[in-house]
């Protein structure tokens, strides 16, 4: 046996060594072959995650338009029916109902909680039979092809925890906004455009403000950053040329500024020279590519009817809506709309009616709009607000005024179009509107459910950032595969 | 070597006894225990395979190498334990087999081949010294016996198609359309095939039943009938399948796939219903849940889209991808390829030709607002994979569209916006992928419409039309103006949104006549204060609400002004100067605009180089009563050439709001006989006490001023 040994050692020289090796090599490569990704990816930024700018999978959407409702519209006089609520007008919240759910400090010192019913009427519409309100008419028409979500829920119980929750999907902040993480995914359609747009419009109802930070590119890179659109002369701000100096004059500036840049990288390399070279370039296209799309003058009359009067009217709902079309069909990723004046704390008839007319011509042009046009297939579009109104009047109820205060534990917002199941209801509430009965949708679940229809895989857009990785829907949510088509 | 004896002798008892097991095979009766040996059956086949094995690899190292003849009693050894092992491991499987578990060709084969190698193994350990060549042949034939028992074993426990099912394509579900499919062949039978049938087929045939045929179904098994047509609560296979799940007779069996609720509700309904073999799912009522069930299940599965062809070169796409004629991959590791073109300057015949080389990946190609010519079609015809195609607002004009019938796969077409014709759609008809076509906005006519309606599977999609059913109001006309507030004489701009619509409008305050009050052209001089309405009107709409604004008119100038008494530090605007300079405010109380006083007076004086004539002096004030602003509770004019030398012109006692007033601005004009003055000295009281009715009554009120105006 020694002898073998040694015969072994003796016989194992460099070159049986070697060879040796490269069979173990092969053994490794072998192994690798089972993992398709092992050699793909793995640089730097998109580490884990796979690479930004194409799909995960064949989507269902290519862009999204996302009409929010800031202030949080109520959901029991818009799409969550609830006759129990009239007949028990006035009489007390059971404790049973409520089971000792946290409130807002707006009216936990109310001693009384009166439950109160719509002020308006609710018909049923569709195939699908739905309830719609009678402040929403136009909305109504299009029931067909909307899906209707009523057991929505969420974890923060004011505006700005709850609208920052929606949209980057954690309460506090600092975290990409929804659209500059599908920017970050799918990158633009168009070159001539940013990914990321947002529009902003008021009505007369009580407000909340919107802030910039809930369209931010947080960690990512600020290319995905929301560019806001005004309604003023200058739609996007410093890109008009300054006075005295035309597109002619521009371009030879560029060209110049070109070279230099170019001499400059040529001399150190710095890879920042080259994309604040195609940023100047990006900016020269966007000169002619906004003006063009932001006028809405050429638009035929059957759309203005569409679209009701006011959307040739600046900063209005129904003018963004437009505008939002005009975008999305440029191929702009990600339009968001915020309309602000959802917060009836009191006076909710009077002001939600006028909130309503504001938004449910526009919202349902917007539909038969992209529709006729081939494009609600392609195209996501999403209404709602960030949480939803308590089923008991805060402050005191009268025949024909009362407020309703912040509901997070139940609400409904619609979505249509791009893969989501036409003319459906999903999910149900208890008689009182209070807690959801049936198939709840957490707001990672919808984030999940919106990323999957744009063939983005929620758990793998990922950005690493300050030793942790991060997504969206943080270490939540599920896709709502019922939701779609 | 008294264990080895030992062994042999327990070989040739083994051998002697499964002779016995064979010969009384159906009479056997089984204690418990003896069943547990049977069941261990899986785990002992492990050792004569191995063993075996090994035995006989080492006698072909041996026969190659004189060296290892020493190792001779190590393989015979092997041999023996070999042969034991496998006589042990096939009384093990006797024993299960007798159990009733399975049955059919499977098991046959699996015996007889397990058998084999039993009796070839015993064989070839005594002949090992024998003739070498009959050795080698004999443990040849082991090593297939081994194989072949290890195979078929493997297919009765885990089902024939396990071994290759990673390999074998999956069956594609056959889609058959409602009107045509039966309940058993296209309801019931799939369940079964699914679920039943590996275990219930003529190689298994557990418990004697067989599922493939209806004749099998109707013949039942072992335990008796399988179902009683009609009976579901009597029928055996729904007894089985309703058993919970921890009985042992509970179908499928744990272990097993289980059937979804569904497909229960299915099997039960198709019995309750008769168990026919030969009913069609249209014969069902239409509110039978089977037959609703029914529309479920033969639904068209949604599939993702797979691609056929190869992907394009990476350099190609690289080359041809532009700002302004954008490619991209459908999805990461998918050939298929979208376009999009941007700018209708950048788009030309050849921008759509230079991707030919493309033509077999491209899937879709947005081509919307670019000045697409109808002989350009030819070029996409060549697209052969091409399943969307948007046109929408192109410079076609729809003669040529009918080539597009030959793209084999095209499911969507957009014309929207062109001037394409009902006539020039119809060859599309032709097309069996087409599913639907987006026309809104076309030269399509009504009768053209109902042309198309012909074509049934086709959607074509009308969009939204204005018949002139929809009557909306329109939104009021929109004063230009920004200022209220003018000097001598001002141009009034009023302006629509909406082309095409017409202004009326009254200077006077008074309502606006959709027929006799005065259209608006492009500008109107006015010289004096006045209030304008006006309302817009367009035919197909209902006439807007009005429109109403006050403008003032102020003639004066002083050439300084003091305030004797300080505004609140809060509301001090731009100080006194503010107060002529022709800006008014609004109901931001807090934009600067307004002048706010409440623990004293506003004692206001103004002075003039020049001696002015003046007649009237207005005060623009709030009233927002919930906010506290109420107008002043008196405003007295002074006036004389110096300020010692004033006289009071005119005091003037406003008229205070009641609990239902709302917010207002408020002009209070102060008239007095016409005075030439150098200076003028203006006191406005706030309201000492708020009311009763007041959140706040008995407070002090504020009065808010934002400009005086003097004439």
């Amino acid at each position: 046996m020694d002898k073998e040994f040694l015969e072994h050692g003796l016989n194992m020289n460099r070159r049986r060594f070697l060879s040796r090796l490269s069979l173990g090599l092969g053994s490794v490569a072998l192994g690798s072959l089972l993992i398709p990704d092992l050699f793909g990816g793995g640089s730097g930024v998109e580490e884990m995650g796979l690479a930004p700018g194409i799909p995960h999978f064949a989507p269902k959407a290519k862009r999204v338009i996302y009409l929010f409702q800031n202030g949080a519209p109520s959901q029991l006089e818009s799409f969550d029916y609830k006759p129990k609520l009239r007949e028990m007008m006035g009489q007390e919240l059971p404790a049973s109902v409520r089971m000792g759910q946290r409130l807002t400090g707006m009216t936990s010192g109310q001693s009384s909680f009166p439950l109160v019913g719509s002020f308006y009427d609710f018909k049923q519409y569709g195939e699908a039979r739905a309830w719609v309100s009678d402040l929403f008419p136009y909305t109504a028409k299009v029931v067909d092809d909307i899906c209707i979500v009523r057991s929505m829920f969420t974890e923060a119980i004011n505006h700005d925890p709850a609208l920052t929750f929606f949209q980057t999907g954690a309460q506090q902040g600092n975290r990409p906004s929804m659209g500059a993480w599908v920017s970050y995914g799918l990158g633009s359609e168009n070159k001539n455009l940013p990914a990321f747009c947002v529009l902003l419009s008021r009505g007369k109802g009580n407000g909340q403000g919107v802030y910039s930070k809930l369209w931010t590119n947080g960690f990512l890179d600020s290319i995905h950053q929301g560019v806001q659109f005004s309604s003023g002369e200058s739609p996007v701000l410093y890109l008009n040329n300054p006075a005295g100096m035309d597109s002619t004059g521009r371009r030879k500036m560029l060209d110049k500024l070109s070279e230099l840049n170019h001499l400059s990288y040529s001399e150190f390399g710095d890879p920042e020279i080259t994309a604040k070279i195609q940023q100047y370039e990006m900016a020269y296209r966007m000169q002619t590519a906004v003006p063009d799309i932001t006028d809405l003058s050429k638009e035929p009359d059957d759309i203005i009817k569409l679209y009701g009067p006011n959307c040739l009217v600046p900063g209005t709902f129904a003018s963004n809506c437009l505008l939002a079309r005009k975008l999305s069909e440029n191929g702009v990723r990600f339009v968001q709309l915020y309309h602000q004046g959802w917060d009836q704390h009191g006076n909710l008839p009077r002001e939600m009616a006028g909130q309503a007319l504001d938004v449910d011509q526009a919202s349902a042009a917007l539909i038969t709009d992209l529709k006729q046009r081939g494009l609600l297939d392609e195209t996501l579009v999403i209404w709602g607000g960030e949480f939803g109104r308590t089923n008991y009047s805060q402050g005191k109820l009268s025949a024909d005024n009362y407020g309703r205060d912040h509901h997070p534990r139940c609400f409904s917002i619609w979505m249509a179009g791009g893969g989501v199941k036409p003319g459906i209801v999903y999910g149900e509430t208890d008689d009182f509107g209070y807690n959801i009965t049936k198939d709840p949708v957490h707001v990672h679940d919808f984030q999940a459910t919106v990323m999957h229809l744009l063939g983005l895989d929620h758990e793998k857009l990922i950005y690493k950032h300050l030793g942790r990785r991060y997504r969206l829907t943080d270490v939540a949510g599920n896709v709502v595969k019922d939701l779609i088509a | 070597m008294k264990i080895k004896r030992l062994a042999e002798n327990l070989l040739l008892a083994a051998n002697v006894f499964i002779l016995f097991i064979l010969l009384f095979h159906p009479a056997l009766r089984l204690p418990a225990w003896v069943q547990v040996t049977g069941r261990m059956h899986p785990l002992l086949l492990h050792f004569p395979i191995v063993l075996l094995l090994l035995a006989l690899v080492l006698d072909v190292m041996m026969l190659r190498n004189a060296a290892l003849r020493g190792y001779q009693p190590l393989i015979s050894n092997l041999w023996l334990a070999g042969a034991l092992t496998a006589a042990i491991t096939a009384i093990s499987g006797l024993f299960l087999s007798v159990e009733d578990v399975y049955s059919g060709s499977m098991l046959s084969w699996h015996k007889w081949t397990g058998l084999g190698i039993v009796w070839l193994s015993s064989l070839l350990y005594m002949l090992r010294y024998y003739k070498q060549p009959i050795f080698m042949a004999g443990s040849v034939l082991m090593l297939a016996g081994l194989a072949m028992a290890g195979h078929f074993g493997a297919n009765l426990t885990h089902g024939t198609d396990f071994l290759l099912a990673p390999v074998t394509p999956p069956p594609q579900k056959i889609v058959v359309p409602v009107e045509q499919a039966l309940v058993y062949e296209h309801l019931v039978k799939p369940i079964l095939e699914q679920k039943c049938v590996s275990c219930h087929n003529a190689a298994k045939a557990k418990g004697q039943l067989l599922m493939e045929t209806p004749a099998q179904m109707l013949k039942g098994g072992k335990s008796g009938l399988l179902f009683v047509a009609g009976n579901p609560a009597a029928s055996l296979m729904l007894q089985r399948i309703h058993l919970p799940m921890e009985e042992k007779k509970h179908m499928p069996p744990k272990n097993k796939t289980q059937l979804e609720p569904d497909e229960i509700t299915i099997l039960q309904h198709w019995v309750r219903s008769g168990a026919d073999f030969k009913r069609k799912v249209t014969e069902l009522p239409a509110d039978d849940s089977l037959y609703l069930l029914a529309l479920q299940k033969l639904a068209a599965p949604e599939v993702e889209e797979t691609y056929a062809f190869a992907a394009a070169d990476e350099s190609t796409l690289k080359k041809l991808n532009n700002n302004y004629r954008v490619i991209y991959p459908v999805a990461r590791h998918s050939p298929a390829l979208v376009v999009n073109f941007y700018n209708k300057t950048q788009y030309s015949a050849k921008a759509l030709e230079e991707l030919l080389p493309l033509k077999t990946q491209v899937v879709e190609l947005h081509l919307q607002k670019m000045p697409v010519q109808d002989a350009d079609l030819a070029i996409i015809k060549q697209f052969s994979n091409l399943r969307r195609l948007n046109l929408d607002f192109t410079a076609i004009t729809g003669p040529t569209l009918k080539e597009l019938s030959a793209l084999p796969h095209l499911r969507s077409l957009a014309v929207s916006g062109t001037r394409v014709t009902a006539a020039h759609l119809q060859p599309l008809a032709a097309s069996k992928s087409l599913k639907e076509i987006y026309c809104w906005n076309t030269g399509i006519t009504g009768q053209g419409w109902q042309q198309l309606a012909a074509i049934k599977h086709i959607r074509f999609e009308k969009g939204y039309v204005d018949d002139g059913s929809d009557s909306l109001r329109l939104n009021p006309p929109i004063i230009e103006n920004e200022q209220t507030v003018f000097r001598n004489s001002m141009g009034l701009v009023l302006r629509h949104p909406i082309r095409g619509t017409e202004i009326r409008y009254t200077l006077d305050g008074s309502d606006v006549d959709s027929l006799l009050s005065p259209v608006f052209k492009d500008s109107l001089l006015i010289d004096s204060s006045f209030t304008i309405r006006a309302k817009a009107y367009k035919p197909g709409w209902y006439g807007s609400a009005a429109v109403r604004m006050r403008f003032m008119k102020t003639s004066y100038l002083p050439d300084s002004a003091v305030l004797l008494q300080p505004a609140n530090e809060k509301y001090v605007a731009e100080g006194p100067k503010s107060l002529t300079d022709q800006q008014t405010g609004n109901f931001e109380i807090g934009s600067g605009k307004w002048m706010g006083f409440r623990y004293n007076n506003m004692e206001l004086m103004m002075l003039f180089k020049q001696p002015v004539k003046m007649k009237a002096v207005t005060l623009n004030t709030l009233r927002l009563p919930r906010s506290y602003i109420f107008p002043p509770q008196q405003v007295e004019i002074w006036g004389g050439p110096q300020p010692d030398q004033l006289q009071l012109l005119k005091k003037v006692t406003p008229a205070q709001p009641g609990q239902k007033d709302g917010n207002s601005i408020i002009d209070i004009t102060c008239q007095f006989a016409e005075r030439e003055i150098n200076c003028l000295k203006i006191v406005a009281v706030p309201v000492g006490k708020l009311p009763q009715w007041h959140d706040g009554k008995g407070q002090k009120a504020w009065v808010f001023v934002d400009e005086i105006l003097l004439n």
